[in-house]
């Protein structure tokens, strides 16, 4: 059945994208350009690692001073990393105050001390700025806190409700990105971080090839009179609105794969990721970021996730295992920008549901809230932002009693730091981000 | 590094032969032993000794001694035993100490937790990672301390002020273990036979889409003369099909897939696979095949049971208590709360929901029309209070421990000693007084979920999603919703009745319109075209991994909200659910297509292979090719669109063969048939 050819898929696809403009309104594909969106003349792209489960932040970075490691201690119990579980060279934020990061991120600590990796202290979701007192009279609060689904969405949305888009997706927006199949990508499972009003996310995942099988053939007439038929089947609906998105899936599914094919010499990645799942994923964004690169000015955001991280129990040695895959493969990942020349035009970042209670369960950790995060590119500014939760439970920070922490930076203010790097004006951060007027500041400060 | 040598971890491969989650570490570990055990050869490094010189707790008893392996201290207040112990060689390279899985240094003190599933302190030596000597503590009650408290102060170090203090108290009454639930051990009887009553080819297809991985002509003959309620119950009365003990993860999930496509069984089989993804666990954290046997079996028990039953199952289920972690699961203690992981879920995702519901499924406001919670961060604590107590069964030949290591036969078993005997306040204002017994309460959660009002239309809604539509009318969820409050006997929770209700209603049976039909996800779609074309579907395990990637693989979601979420939009009609869409990206549809295509070309080899000669002995006449594919996969309601569309692409293939693939698979990723109308 191989009766090869490498005939006209552009002739076909010509076809294809015709359909995709008659057919398939409301998906996005080919949206005209809003008066404000922002004109790029460069390339840039933003990767969030997602961190499924809500990762425990409270062990990602330890404070050492003697009063805080103390109290840290003492909550967490048998969570409590000693000294021969964190990194040994501490690292300091602006005050001087001593810190570790986690044993199993030997490499980002490395890309600490040299000034390319931010870590960026009880980050989450909040409606407005929130105190405990606050919190305990239930105003503001973001709905279904603790629930893994609920604060996916709202994480990826970049707001504590329900809506149709995500955040990243709304930021290529304004860069009116919709007509650009390989704006959005994700590299493991569909994320609503990537859906736009006009940008719509899709999915490569590592090692696929997306040409669509059986309408290669030998002897171009019959080629072109197939295709033709190909077309037209994605034409009949019947006028039932689920016939419709399911042809729309395989339209806009041609259109990429025409993307990814456009060129005949796919970039190879000579770096050498670490063979695990996250490592896979990280080179096939780098894959597609010299792809899309080579294209000329544009932005691309990318999603990647890495399972794991919700540890009700055996959290020591699991959160370990998924540490070293982390950092093993975001260190590869941004030595391949780097090789690729396109360091200061790449930043990674994590995003997770939430963080966990500082209070063990036993041999675990439950739901919780605000959590530390990192930010890893040529153009991050390295240091510690933010501030620490206070260790006590029904303290200042801690909403339940369990240590759930407040959040002190919200979701907006951290992707809007990003998004102001990406090069959206102040009035475009505001429409990615409704909610991020009511809080004192929209940048962190931990992009250059 | 830290391989966590843990006492609970060697105890699984005792029993299962299998590292669990550990067999990766497991085996980085034994490649590194190899790796450090063939250096030291060279290095000549002595042995390392299994004795202790020394072993440094308070109150150690008996004294120590390095030939005695088995001490006791008295149980600490604050759940830690701070431990120091020494070794002869304390510098040998090969010394490996760990003290209840923190590595360790001789000399340097460990703060050992004694706590929930740890309740012993463990000293293990190794030489590289053999071990060479293993002394253990255990905490043991003691009689308390005169009231006056002369010495006994220093122990409770005044970190918890209510600690000491239970003299002031009386003791709350001693409640012993209820004893351990069972599963029903004989069937249900056979149903009586309703009166026969033929009905339409188009009613009978339109149901077995529903009601079965797809309809087959044999099928269709089996329900046309007798009607759909008689059918249902001469499948009701076919016995389960199910998964043999013995069979390793990959080859339970290979049977659950090929029962879908072979077994006679076949609506129950369907009802199983939608109660699969709601009622969820995974080989993600079940990684062994005796987790998931006895699941699959529970499911299958109970598909057509009553809904309480199932929801007790699932709550007693050691497989759901070991993926939701509510076995061992214990009251709380001075720094460990109850673990709240099964608590939210059963709540948010088996029984009620996010928010209140009308009768008819849709949404309750309130008076400034946003949605009212059905439960809050509270409720979930109550609800982890009242559902501690429940340890995994006792298996063959163990003594019961207070907290039995995993062991997936059976239902979990009650353990007052670990249960919350406070008061509890449960959803709609139900209080379960202080010092009921841990059977007590956990009834009392189940019957309050059961009895829920949201239970009816959320159950009612998720089955018909899955079944029949992702936009029910909510008068037909109404309607289901209803009959599971009563099942017109005065029975409430009757799952037959309800599945009943769901594919015999008029919404369910009607002719297709604008908004009807859901796309058929990955295994529906794979399924439905195998048993159209009459596929031999031999060996799953050999293809399953294509379903991974295409975001189901069977027993395998990712999270516990299952593959697809049932709230999610349908892509450009926002207004709209298409729950399966998630898992139909543009490149994942692309992936599917492709997957067909090898499945029409042969190229999965002999695990699952598909007969084309009678369609290929058409190919020189196209009308009655595409006429066959009409009634093999549209059993004759092919819209004339794609009968021109197929009729085209035959004259595509160069051969009776090619004409044969092409027509067919042009088919069957057709809308017309990826949806199921």
């Amino acid at each position: 059945m191989n009766k090869q050819h490498s005939t006209s898929r552009r002739d076909f696809l010509k076809l294809g994208t015709g359909l995709a403009t008659l057919g398939m309104m409301g998906l996005g594909l080919g949206g005209t350009r809003p008066a404000q969106a922002a004109v790029v003349n460069d390339y840039k792209a933003l990767l969030c690692v997602y961190l499924n489960g809500g990762n425990d932040g409270n062990n990602l970075i330890v404070p050492l001073d003697k009063a805080r490691y103390a109290a840290y201690q003492a909550i967490r119990g048998n969570l409590a990393l000693g000294s021969n579980e964190l990194m040994t060279t501490p690292i300091t934020d602006a005050n001087n105050n001593p810190y570790a990061l986690h044993y199993g991120l030997p490499e980002m600590n490395a890309q600490f001390i040299a000034g390319k990796l931010a870590v960026v202290l009880n980050t989450g979701m909040l409606a407005r700025p929130l105190t405990r007192a606050q919190y305990l009279q239930g105003a503001n609060v973001p709905t279904s806190l603790f629930s893994h689904p609920d604060q996916t969405m709202q994480a990826q949305a970049g707001q504590p409700m329900a809506v149709g888009t995500g955040w990243g997706g709304r930021l290529l927006d304004t860069f009116n990105a919709g007509a650009d199949t390989l704006a959005a990508i994700s590299v493991s499972a569909p994320a609503l971080l990537l859906q736009g009003k006009t940008v719509a996310g899709n999915l490569v995942t590592p090692g696929t090839d997306l040409s669509l099988s059986g309408l290669s053939l030998w002897d171009q007439s019959a080629a072109s009179a197939r295709r033709q038929a190909f077309n037209q089947l994605l034409g009949l609906d019947g006028g039932n609105l689920v016939r419709q998105s399911a042809n729309a899936a395989l339209v806009n599914g041609l259109q990429l794969a025409d993307a990814l094919q456009s060129n005949s010499n796919l970039p190879m990645v000579s770096t050498v990721f670490p063979g695990t799942s996250i490592g896979n994923q990280l080179k096939e964004v780098m894959r597609l970021i010299l792809l899309r690169s080579q294209q000329g000015p544009g932005r691309q955001v990318f999603f990647c996730s890495l399972d794991g991280f919700d540890t009700h129990s055996s959290q020591d040695w699991q959160q370990w295992d998924l540490f070293t895959q982390l950092s093993q493969a975001l260190d590869a990942f941004y030595q391949a920008s780097q090789a690729a020349g396109l360091g200061q035009q790449i930043t990674a970042f994590t995003q997770s549901e939430f963080g966990r209670t500082l209070q063990s369960n036993g041999s675990g950790s439950d739901h919780a809230w605000g959590s530390h995060h990192i930010v890893l590119g040529g153009a991050v500014k390295g240091g510690i932002y933010g501030v620490l939760p206070q260790f006590a439970l029904n303290g200042p920070d801690d909403a339940n009693g369990r240590g759930v922490w407040i959040p002190q930076i919200s979701t907006a203010q951290f992707g809007a730091t990003l998004g102001r790097w990406f090069g959206a004006s102040a009035a475009e951060l505001a429409l990615v981000f409704p909610n991020l007027a009511l809080f004192p500041s929209s940048d962190v400060g931990f992009m250059g | 590094m830290k391989f966590i040598p843990c006492r609970q971890r060697t105890t699984q491969w005792e029993n299962h032969g299998m590292g669990c989650f550990c067999g990766r570490l497991a085996t980085t570990v034994m490649l590194l032993a190899l790796l450090l055990s063939s250096n030291s050869a060279f290095a000549a490094i002595p042995p390392v000794s299994g004795k202790l010189t020394s072993l440094n707790v308070a109150k150690l008893s008996p004294a120590f001694d390095p030939n005695v392996t088995k001490y006791t201290v008295p149980k600490p207040a604050n759940c830690s035993v701070p431990t120091t112990v020494t070794v002869a060689n304390p510098t040998n390279p090969n010394l490996k100490l760990y003290i209840s899985s923190n590595p360790t240094t001789s000399g340097a003190t460990v703060n050992a937790w004694v706590c929930g599933n740890q309740p012993t302190v463990e000293i293990i030596i190794y030489d590289v990672w053999t071990e060479v000597g293993h002394y253990s503590i255990t905490p043991v009650d003691v009689p308390a301390p005169p009231s006056t408290g002369t010495g006994g102060s220093s122990t409770g170090s005044g970190s918890n002020s209510g600690s000491g203090s239970s003299s002031a108290t009386p003791p709350p009454p001693v409640i012993a273990n209820p004893p351990t639930e069972q599963i029903p051990s004989t069937p249900p009887p056979p149903l009586p036979l309703p009166a026969a009553s033929p009905v339409s080819k188009t009613s009978a297809v339109r149901f077995l889409s529903q009601a079965t991985f797809g309809p087959t002509q044999a099928d269709i003959s089996a329900v046309q003369p007798v009607g759909l309620p008689y059918w249902m119950v001469q499948q009701y009365n076919l016995p389960m099909t199910v998964i043999p003990d013995g069979l390793n993860t990959n080859q339970v999930m290979s049977q659950f897939f090929a029962n879908m496509a072979n077994a006679p069984d076949e609506l129950r089989q369907r009802m199983v696979f939608a109660l699969s993804q709601i009622f969820v666990v995974s080989t993600n954290k079940n990684v062994n095949g005796d987790e998931l046997i006895p699941w699959v079996a529970l499911l299958e028990r109970n598909a057509f049971g009553n809904f309480r039953t199932l929801l007790k199952e699932v709550t007693f289920s050691p497989t759901m208590g070991k993926y939701l972690d509510l076995a061992n699961s214990m009251q709380a203690t001075a720094s460990t709360s109850p673990n709240e992981n099964y608590p939210r879920e059963v709540m948010q995702l088996f029984t009620i929901g996010l928010n209140q519901l009308n009768p008819d499924g849709s949404t309750k406001l309130d008076a400034q029309g946003q949605p009212i919670p059905s439960y809050d961060q509270t409720t979930v604590r109550e609800f982890a209070r009242a559902l501690t107590g429940l340890t995994y069964p006792t298996a063959p030949g163990k003594t019961p421990q207070t907290n039995n290591w995993e062991y997936f036969v059976g239902l979990m078993e009650y353990r007052q000693s670990n249960h919350d005997t406070g008061a509890k306040t449960l959803l709609n204002g139900t209080v379960l007084p202080a010092n009921q017994s841990v059977k007590q309460d956990i009834d009392a959660v189940i019957d309050n979920l059961f009895q829920h009002p949201n239970t009816a239309p959320f159950l009612a809604t998720r089955l018909i999603r899955s079944l029949v539509k992702s936009n029910p009318s909510p008068a037909y969820i109404q309607r289901v919703a209803n009959v599971f409050v009563d099942n017109g006997h005065g029975v409430r929770g009757d799952l037959w009745a309800v599945l009943t209700a769901i594919l015999t209603d008029a919404e369910a049976q009607a002719a297709p319109s604008t908004q009807t039909g859901h796309l058929k996800d990955p295994v529906i779609h794979v399924l439905n075209l195998c048993r159209a074309l009459g596929a031999q579907v031999t060996d799953p395990s050999q293809f399953l991994y294509i379903f991974r990637n295409l975001g189901e693989q069977v027993l395998s979601p990712d999270t516990v909200f299952s593959f697809y979420s049932p709230l999610a939009p349908l892509p450009g009609n926002p207004g709209l659910y298409g729950p399966e869409f998630q898992i139909d990206s543009p490149g994942l549809a692309i992936q599917r297509a492709n997957f067909i295509y090898q499945i029409l070309t042969g190229q999965i080899g002999s695990a699952l292979t598909v007969n084309l000669a009678p369609f290929t002995a058409l190919a020189g006449n196209p009308a009655a090719l595409v006429e066959q594919i009409n009634q093999t996969l549209f059993q004759g309601s092919m819209s004339s669109g794609l009968r021109q569309v197929l009729l085209t692409a035959v004259g595509t293939g160069y051969d009776a063969t090619a004409k044969a693939q092409v027509a067919l698979y042009f088919a069957a990723i057709s809308s017309e048939y990826t949806v199921q109308p």
